[in-house]
């Protein structure tokens, strides 16, 4: 049993989730949103690849919609979506649907948009959510309820067309097996003066999910609904099944009804446009199917305009959706904007210099001091390391070649990688991703050793256990003065113990430190939880706390060159060994 | 496209595998496949192409020893049909022949039987029993229903491995304790063919013939959007350019509603957002159809109803690419051209071919959604 009630939810904001990125009908459906009143979008997610939001015109401005590479993340957010929006390929569709439901057992329905959907996979679908959700499609444009809910193309992407939808409600239900002619059946009952309840195209394929008896039912059951107006086509048999509900008085609201495809060859069975539309018995014809219904008291019309023309004796009832706004399309050459960034405000209070550098970076209004005192450290700690290291190198042969100060900075800034300077984010991810899975410090070590790859954050080329990094000393002592429960850092300290029974220089370097002590602050001075601290990683965050302060020592080294100004630089023959 | 017919050689090879002795042939390797037959034996030659009744039809080769195998194949190609099946004859009694069918339907496989198969079957009608397979058995390939001798969770499993959606093996014999399917018609469902042997490609039935129905079939292999086109009547004076499965149907019903279904050319139905270049080239198949007709009074009608999100402008231009390259035939043979249709640039895309139609000098009339999808039947009548 179905037990979605469609007064229901009118009363409430249906959530969608939608897969496949096809922005034109995703804006449609904003576009309904913004004209029905609602205050934000009922799209909370678009399930693509490649980007992380998905910009869409909100009424006359702009909205970032969340982009996500998987259903099971969408979870992670604790966004709880109503209704699947599907519109990945025919042969993913199966697989998607059957995952968001499992994901989200308690989501009411889906829109399944693609064309060749197996027979099968119909079949499965209807094996398992057939009788518990409300499903529209395969193939077609969805369903909509006037002022509640666009899932799909339904309605199309015209702005007048969508205003009134978003805004008017009305008393006719429109039941389709065509999305182009849903959109042509609920044009011609507005054009008559009447308004839509709600409105489906339940598919061309063979199974659709969600059956035409089932969607017939939901108009019965809606309270908002006065008359059914039903478009069929040959083949099959749904309207028999139909047909047996009006007999047994369970479809009692006038019916009115138009089956499609009356064109019948003598020499053979012609398989017309959807994958249904074949008489292959008698008894599938469309005459047979008229005939059939019209001996139940459905309003059968003889040919499509007198269809039409039957409209005029609908319920000219009309509502006003409440809150709805007078909203008038976008001009068509409106074009979005190019790029999106948050406001910039000007930070009036007077703070230190690292206390403002970590607003900026971490896009916070107020961060706690002992994050602020620690970070400090780590600047002071990381401002500069001699003139031995790579980066210094490319910035001081740079800046003897005669170049400007940018293009010094440059240099050195871009030898931060992986092997200098750039570990500080691999190394948070593995604390980060151990911690969270309690992995033990032996076992990171055991994994990292049979696939001979080195643990970010752990060995030096310089220092060792005899010969300890002073500055990491000072680092973890800062820690541990203010952090109640370092777990980060005992498990990189417990990691490093281990790897330094291996070898006297496998010690937790500075990289491994910083990022170990951060995600203890973070987790405890900041509240963040693990998701936006695997967003940081996922930005590569965490290396701007080596190159911000880093870059001042490249400063550094270009000014103290100018001062000195050797000319320009170049190896000696015995400085490069030629072979 | 939904269910496809594949030959009857391909039926059996997939349900009995290994055990099936049959062998197909072509006009064109005779020789080779009847090396592959059994050294002795009585064979039966039969036309394979989906073709019903071919005993009537004289499409089948009896008790043919096997030197004159390929004799009575050159013999059946001369039918003008594409592939024959060749097979060991099978003694048996007619009264131990039986029916079966399992059609896959959306709450159950419904599933006739009857223990009078063979020719007669229809004059046999009372001797049909229906039973059903309910879903999930059907899905699992398996059931505990059993049907006299037939060999029921064998033939539910290979539907359901081979994504067969209709079978109906008229008549099959128990003999010796094995099932032996005589003859077998099955259809698979099409969007799982990617599933099937690749082998499974040339024995799909293809139910084209005109060089025009073939390459718009080809064109609609190789894109996203949906193209088709049926001839029905090569000498009519309708030719139809329809988008839209459901409205394709309304306009042909507004046709055959103004009495004229003996004089449309051809059913067609272009949808899913077909691009300019690839509208154009269906459009340009299907002059060819118009051009070729023989009939005194030609008109075209391109209808839809109103898209949720084609780009009217974007499909018109291709269509009246086709136009211009056609333009002096179109004038010519007098064209009168009726267009319907609604959705998003709809003002542009009808302007577009409003202005080229007139600029051309080729009589038309051009709706938008004001006028009823009904009416298109009654506006073509009067210019025929």
């Amino acid at each position: 049993m179905i037990t979605t009630s469609l007064e229901q939810l009118r009363a409430t904001k249906p959530k969608i989730l939608v897969t496949g990125n096809h922005v034109r009908i995703i804006q449609s459906i904003l576009d309904f949103d913004f004209a029905s009143g609602k205050t934000s979008p009922s799209v909370v997610g678009i399930i693509s690849s490649g980007r992380k939001t998905q910009k869409l015109f909100w009424g006359d401005s702009e909205v970032l919609i969340p982009v996500f590479k998987e259903i099971q993340e969408v979870k992670n957010k604790a966004i709880e979506p109503d209704f699947l929006f599907n519109i990945t390929s025919a042969s993913s569709t199966f697989l998607m649907v059957d995952t968001f439901f499992t994901i989200f057992p308690e989501a009411q329905g889906a829109h399944i948009f693609a064309e060749g959907v197996a027979e099968r996979d119909a079949l499965k679908l209807i094996e398992k959510y057939g009788e518990s959700k409300l499903i529209a499609g395969p193939s077609g444009v969805g369903f909509c309820i006037p002022g509640t809910m666009k899932l799909g193309a339904i309605g199309g992407v015209l702005g007048e067309r969508i205003a009134e939808l978003g805004s008017t409600k009305g008393t006719t239900a429109v039941v389709c097996s065509s999305g182009g002619m849903v959109n042509e059946l609920m044009y011609q009952v507005v054009a008559s003066g009447s308004g839509i309840s709600f409105a489906v195209a339940f598919g061309g394929d063979r199974f659709p999910i969600t059956s035409p008896l089932q969607w017939v039912i939901q108009a019965q059951n809606d309270p908002q609904t006065k008359e059914i107006v039903y478009f069929g086509e040959l083949g099959g048999r749904d309207e028999y099944v139909l047909c047996k509900a009006i007999k047994d008085k369970r479809i009692t609201k006038p019916v009115y009804a138009y089956i499609a495809g009356r064109f019948e060859s003598k020499d053979e069975k012609i398989q017309f446009g959807h994958a249904k539309a074949l008489a292959k018995e008698i008894d599938e014809t469309a005459q047979a199917k008229m005939t059939a219904l019209r001996e139940v008291g459905v309003h059968v019309a003889e040919t499509f305009s007198d269809f039409m023309a039957s409209f005029v004796t609908l319920s000219k009832e009309l509502v006003k959706v409440a809150g709805a706004r007078e909203w008038k399309m976008r001009n068509s050459v409106s074009r979005g904007t190019l790029f999106s960034a948050p406001k910039y405000t000007h930070n009036k209070n007077a703070v230190g210099f690292t206390e403002t550098i970590l607003m900026r970076i971490l896009q916070r209004e107020t961060v706690s001091k002992e994050l602020v005192a620690f970070t400090d450290n780590v600047f002071c700690e990381l401002v500069d390391h001699g003139p031995h290291v790579s980066g210094a190198v490319n910035t001081i042969i740079t800046t003897r070649a005669g170049r400007d100060m940018g293009s010094a900075l440059a240099t050195g800034v871009l030898t931060i990688g992986d092997r200098f300077g750039g570990a500080i984010n691999n190394a948070a991810n593995v604390w980060s991703e151990h911690v969270s899975r309690g992995t033990l410090p032996t076992e990171l070590v055991a994994l990292y050793s049979k696939n001979r790859d080195y643990i970010p954050g752990i060995g030096h080329k310089k220092y060792n256990i005899y010969k300890p990094d002073p500055r990491v000393a000072n680092l973890i002592e800062v820690g541990k003065n203010s952090l109640q429960n370092p777990r980060y850092l005992n498990f990189a300290e417990d990691v490093a113990r281990e790897t330094s029974k291996k070898k006297e220089n496998l010690i937790l370097n500075v990289d491994g430190a910083v990022a170990a002590l951060f995600l203890d602050y973070l987790a405890e001075k900041e509240a963040f939880h693990v998701e936006q601290v695997k967003e940081l990683i996922e930005i590569g965050f965490f290396n701007a706390l080596f190159i911000i302060p880093r870059s001042i020592g490249f400063v550094g080294h270009y000014l103290d060159q100018k001062r000195i100004d050797e000319g320009l630089f170049r190896f000696g023959d015995s400085d490069i060994y030629e072979f | 496209m939904a269910r496809v017919v594949i030959t009857e050689y391909a039926a059996k090879k997939l349900v009995l595998g290994d055990l099936y002795t049959g062998i197909t042939a072509t006009k064109e390797n005779i020789q080779d496949a009847i090396t592959l037959l059994p050294e002795k034996g009585i064979f039966i030659v039969k036309i394979d192409v989906g073709i019903k009744k071919r005993g009537k039809q004289g499409l089948i080769r009896l008790n043919v020893q096997k030197s004159n195998v390929g004799q009575a194949l050159s013999e059946l190609f001369e039918f003008g049909h594409e592939r024959c099946v060749v097979e060991e004859m099978v003694s048996h009694e007619t009264a131990n022949e039986r029916y079966i069918s399992i059609d896959l339907g959306r709450e159950s496989a419904q599933i006739l039987y009857s223990a009078q198969g063979g020719v007669e079957i229809e004059a046999n009608s009372d001797a049909i029993e229906r039973f059903s397979v309910a879903r999930a058995e059907v899905l699992a390939g398996n059931t505990s229903l059993s049907i006299g001798g037939s060999p029921l969770p064998l033939l539910l499993l290979k539907m359901q491995e081979y994504s067969m959606s209709f079978m109906e093996i008229n008549p099959f014999i128990i003999q010796n304790g094995s099932f032996m399917p005589l003859d077998m018609a099955v259809e698979v469902d099409d969007a799982s063919l990617r599933k099937l042997p690749s082998w499974i490609e040339e024995h799909i039935i293809k139910k084209v013939s005109s060089p025009q129905e073939k390459a718009v079939q080809k064109q609609a292999e190789i894109t996203s959007a949906a193209l088709t086109l049926k001839t029905l009547n090569k000498n009519g004076s309708i030719l139809t350019l329809l988008s839209g499965g459901g409205a394709s149907l309304v306009a042909m019903d507004a046709l055959v509603g103004a009495g004229l279904q003996e004089d449309i050319i051809n059913y067609s139905e272009y949808s899913g957002a077909p691009t300019r270049d690839e509208t154009h080239a269906y459009t340009n198949t299907l002059l060819e159809v118009l051009f070729a007709s023989g009939s005194s009074k030609k008109t075209i009608l391109i209808a839809g109803g109103i898209a949720n999100f084609t780009d009217i402008m974007l499909t018109f231009q291709g269509i009246v690419d086709a136009f211009t390259k056609n333009i002096s035939k179109l004038q010519e043979q007098q064209v009168y051209v009726c267009i319907r249709r609604g959705g998003p640039n709809q003002e542009k895309g009808l302007t577009h071919l409003r202005d080229f139609l007139s600029e051309h000098n080729i009589s038309h009339d051009v709706y938008g959604p004001e006028l009823s999808l009904g009416e298109v039947g009654t506006i073509i009548r009067t210019h025929l």
